[in-house]
């Protein structure tokens, strides 16, 4: 790995406090990206993929959740050490999020018109009329006609609401992309046609991309790099090839062992048993060790580092080679 | 051969958003007369006075407790002044200090509400019990105390009958901005640049005015109620000042005799809160996107 990155996290714990419980929601993450490219964060519900992505952004809730440890740098900034002035620079202009649920990403008082175009007056000096003009300009890009500028978002369905949020985020050419699940919310014919757009916008503008899903489908499609999160840690981290070809750790098995194989006929979906674990009350091991079907003794004791399997190919599990065993 | 017809993309509607709520706010025809009647009565305020050819003030008691004529439309009190008169004079000071009272505790009540409820926290608590401490006091006795204490006059006045309502008006909006406080739209504002300022007033505010909005022309009625009780007791507008509250509280001795004198002061107020209400209503509903159509 080159030191150099566009995006680079390094040792990231993130605790959020809730009734004084102190609940770990990331713990000591580190992730890479490159201009360009995609990293896809894959993990169940609550595995602590989105508090990554708002982490990045600087926008998690205050004052619950807190910034253990850890560094994001942007091009060699770190975002968590940036003054909050810098920051409302940076968000919106240098990166944006597209949020996961576009009924109630907009704003239901404001014309979809006024919302791009607030984007772009808060980062451009520009006046209304041009700002106006750029934001009818990225409503046709996203293949939504212009003379809808004026209208509110009730007045949208879903798939085009979320075309809006998407004209949002690319509207001040973002260098980087933070997508929460973009498509969650959408069914199935227009999640493809979202994803086709996303994918289309960002090799145009050349924008690199963090792509939050829990759909494996998605990830085989779109992104470049894989990041397995589970419980605030990343599990297994390497690229497309390298984690769908020969994934390593018994987890990351376990999600393609979940997904149907038309090839293969099976009455019932392979599951892993259990339940993640609860994050104010993580395992002292490895924390997957619980759910394990190959958990020897010191995994329920010991943690492990993540180590190489082979180049740029990280895995947390010490015995990911001799699973078979 | 046909000529090729250069498809252009219809021109958008150059309209700002001021002009579309009052097309919409036009539509609504209970809105539009209250608006009128709310019209003709400041019309009929502002010019009236000049035109019955009587002053407000100047007693005569020659012509006292005159039954409506020709000569006097409304009748004459008990110091044979014109009623008429009286009470388009008596709406300057009711309406104005009604409107004038209501638009600054309500402007309290919003910012105080937006503050403490998008902040929360220890801001809030502190606000919200300070409030607590206002509220326990009855609201009448509390804008008696303050008019006493700040004296006559109608700036004075105004602040008396303000004050009070500051309180209601922030647990109201307070209340409203906290169901869209965590909506995700606000997050997504922050995640766009945007700073807490903005956030509040920009983004959250707009979506939960609607309440407030009701509550406002209903807290006219009420300030012109409440100034009536203060010129009761001797505080508020002074005699001989005409005003709607102290005629009708004049008029009341006089309730079974000459009963003119509390219907027309009566029928005044009715009217103006009926005419803002219906507007209150028709503005909240052309204010709402989702209403349109």
């Amino acid at each position: 790995m080159t030191e150099q990155r566009f995006l680079k996290i390094r040792d990231l714990t993130i605790q959020y406090t809730s009734g004084g419980q102190i609940i770990k929601a990331v713990n000591g993450v580190n992730l890479d990206l490159d201009e360009g490219k995609t990293l896809a964060l894959v993990g169940e519900t609550g595995a602590g993929k989105t508090t990554i992505a708002k982490s990045i952004l600087q926008i998690l809730p205050h004052p619950q959740s807190k910034v253990v440890s850890g560094s994001i740098e942007l091009n060699g900034e770190d975002m968590i050490k940036a003054s909050e002035e810098r920051l409302r620079q940076i968000r919106g202009s240098e990166i944006a999020m597209i949020f996961q649920d576009p009924m109630t990403s907009l704003n239901p008082v404001m014309t979809v018109g006024d919302q791009i175009a607030e984007v772009i007056e808060h980062h451009q000096d520009s006046t209304d009329k041009s700002a106006i003009d750029r934001a009818r300009e990225m409503l046709e890009l996203v293949g939504i006609p212009g003379d809808r500028i004026k209208e509110y978002p009730h007045q949208f369905s879903g798939g085009m609401k979320q075309r809006v949020v998407i004209a949002m985020a690319l509207a001040c050419n973002p260098k980087l992309l933070l997508a929460d699940e973009p498509t969650s919310a959408l069914d199935v014919t227009i999640q493809a046609q979202v994803l086709e757009m996303i994918a289309k916008l960002r090799d145009q503008f050349n924008t690199s991309m963090v792509l939050i899903t829990h759909d494996l489908g998605i990830v085989a499609e779109a992104a470049d790099t894989v990041a397995i999160i589970y419980a605030g840690e990343v599990l297994e981290y390497g690229n497309k090839e390298q984690i769908f070809h020969r994934p390593q750790h018994p987890y990351t098995k376990g999600l393609f062992g979940a997904i149907p194989n038309l090839y293969v006929k099976a009455r019932r979906l392979h599951n892993i048993e259990g339940l993640p674990p609860d994050p104010t009350n993580l395992p002292v091991g490895c924390c997957f060790a619980p759910r394990c079907p190959y958990a020897r003794e010191d995994c329920k004791t010991t943690k492990f580092e993540a180590h190489e399997v082979e180049p740029g190919h990280l895995c947390s599990c010490a015995y990911a080679e001799h699973l078979e065993d | 051969m046909t000529v090729a017809k250069s498809v252009t993309a219809p021109k958008i509607k150059k309209q700002s958003q001021a002009k579309e709520i009052f097309k919409r706010f036009v539509k609504n025809r209970s809105a539009v007369i209250g608006m009128i009647i709310l019209a003709i009565l400041l019309f009929a305020i502002i010019i009236g006075p000049y035109l019955t050819g009587y002053s407000a003030t100047k007693i005569d008691i020659r012509s006292r407790l005159q039954f409506p004529s020709a000569k006097h439309w409304f009748g004459t009190d008990d110091n044979g002044r014109d009623v008429l008169t009286r009470c388009l004079v008596g709406g300057r000071w009711s309406l104005g200090c009604g409107i004038l009272a209501t638009i600054i505790s309500a402007g309290g009540g919003i910012i105080l509400g937006s503050l403490t409820g998008y902040l929360g926290g220890k801001f809030d608590m502190v606000v919200m019990r300070f409030l607590d401490i206002i509220q326990s006091i009855p609201g009448l006795l509390l804008t008696i105390v303050i008019s006493a204490a700040l004296g006559t006059g109608f700036d004075k006045t105004i602040l008396a009958l303000a004050l009070g309502g500051i309180a209601g008006y922030t647990r109201m909006m307070r209340s409203s901005i906290m169901r869209v406080r965590d909506e995700e739209f606000l997050e997504a504002a922050e995640a766009v640049g945007c700073n807490s300022v903005q956030r509040i007033f920009g983004q959250a505010l707009p979506n939960s005015m609607a309440p407030m909005i009701v509550s406002i022309t209903q807290g006219v009625a009420d300030r012109i109620l409440g100034l009536a009780s203060l010129s009761y007791i001797g505080l508020g507008i002074q005699p001989p000042d005409p005003e709607w509250g102290a005629m009708l509280n004049v008029g009341k001795q006089y309730i079974r005799t000459y009963p003119y004198l509390i219907i027309l002061p009566g029928i005044m107020i009715a009217i103006t809160v009926l005419s803002l209400n219906l507007m209150g209503d028709g503005l909240r509903d052309a204010l709402d996107p989702k209403l349109k159509d």
